[in-house]
């Protein structure tokens, strides 16, 4: 196991007095104190303090969210498969992230702009992921890898965050939008 | 914040009473200059060159009843526009291309639109997002619906619809590397490659891979 720095500590500490105060009632005080050190150590960390704190603890979250995402579908080789596993896992664990839906409940001001910047660092990470998932595939030879990457990361982010029309609940109903919205432009001839 | 049917019937009742039309683009000029949340109804009043007891008279609701007509104004100048471009279109391809660039570029080039977002991200930013975004999906659905009608009849429309805003959606938020949504070619190419086959294996015509 990874050694735990002295960063990592903070941030978790955050994270779990989070769901205490919520966001905007948070005070480093408090970190300090659950997370055994002093105010001053959060501050070398994190010199600009309490705003820098909790977007690196957004960060934090989302990069443990997508560990799990990916482990998810790790192994799955099908692209349709991917897709659908993918979206389904994505939408389910969101709904029950307790402290997300929590402060979206509660202070959905407060962290409605933070999850819109922290959603433009996920669409890089999916396009990479979807880069690499590429690998050794034959794609159409009309089909530039990198555009196709990056249009699938911001389709997947745009429906995983809003589903608007769909129930990605209903395994039968993602299929149908993967096939159609995601997946066509590499199953279809032209 | 009104919800999409008081938006879509504010636009579908457009005033022509230009006592109200004056006040709605002196509290845009506002808006472009100072932000929603500095604007004032006494700036508002002074660049209408009205008094405030006439701007009350008309909204009585104050600041909050006048931004939203500005909305509905901004909604349905935007929904003319997208209609007008459709208009002297012939095929679904070339229409689904132009509804996304213009869209893209009435958002990208829209001044007011552009303070807001630098000065009060926390305005804007919310309505990118779960719920609020929603209402942004269901707004594009029923415009989709009127704007696609000569092509597609079927609940279809509504699906490429939300699919169009969703695109247009992003690609307007962050600007890409790979593809530019003011720009019809890039655009073309987009729809060509990754929506038109999505339409066709909707309407059943799925042609075997070849990998």
């Amino acid at each position: 196991m990874k050694k735990q720095t002295l960063r990592d500590r903070i941030i978790e500490a955050a994270y779990a007095c989070t769901y205490e105060s919520g966001i905007s009632k948070l005070t480093l005080e408090d970190v300090a104190k659950q997370a055994g050190t002093s105010r001053a150590t959060i501050y070398r960390y994190f010199p600009k303090g309490r705003d820098q704190l909790v977007s690196e603890v957004v960060a934090w979250a989302a990069f443990i969210w997508l560990e799990g995402l990916v482990e998810a579908i790790s192994g799955i080789d099908d692209f349709e498969e991917i897709g659908v596993k993918a979206i389904m896992f994505a939408h389910k664990s969101l709904l029950n992230h307790d402290l997300l839906q929590k402060v979206l409940d509660e202070e959905p001001q407060v962290i409605l702009p933070l999850l819109t910047v922290e959603a433009s660092r996920i669409v890089a990470f999916v396009h990479l992921y979807v880069v690499t998932r590429l690998f050794g595939k034959t794609l159409p030879e009309h089909i530039d890898r990198d555009t196709f990457a990056e249009y699938m990361a911001r389709l997947l982010v745009s429906t995983i965050v809003t589903p608007g029309r769909w129930d990605l609940s209903d395994e039968r109903q993602v299929r149908d939008l993967v096939r159609c919205e995601f997946m066509a432009p590499l199953t279809t001839g032209r | 914040m009104a919800n999409t049917s008081e938006y879509t019937e504010l636009i579908l009742n457009a005033q022509d009473d230009t006592n109200l039309d004056r006040i709605v683009d002196a509290a845009l000029t506002c808006i472009t200059r100072f932000g929603m949340t500095k604007t004032s109804v006494e700036d508002i009043a002074k660049e209408a060159k009205c008094s405030r007891a006439t701007i009350y008279r008309m909204f009585p609701g104050g600041k909050d009843s006048i931004l939203e007509a500005v909305v509905a104004s901004e909604l349905g100048k935007f929904y003319s526009a997208v209609e007008e471009r459709v208009a002297r279109i012939d095929t679904l391809e070339d229409a689904i291309s132009a509804v996304i660039n213009e869209a893209g570029l009435r958002l990208i080039n829209n001044p007011a639109l552009a303070t807001v977002i630098t000065l009060e991200p926390e305005v804007i930013l919310p309505l990118l997002a779960f719920e609020r975004m929603n209402q942004l999906l269901e707004f594009a659905r029923l415009i989709g619906r009127h704007l696609l009608e000569r092509w597609i009849v079927d609940e279809k429309s509504e699906r490429i619809a939300e699919w169009i805003a969703r695109i247009v959606i992003s690609y307007s938020a962050t600007p890409a590397q790979y593809f530019d949504i003011t720009d019809i070619d890039s655009v073309k190419k987009l729809v060509n490659l990754f929506v038109m086959p999505g339409i066709s294996v909707m309407n059943g015509n799925t042609q075997p891979s070849n990998g």
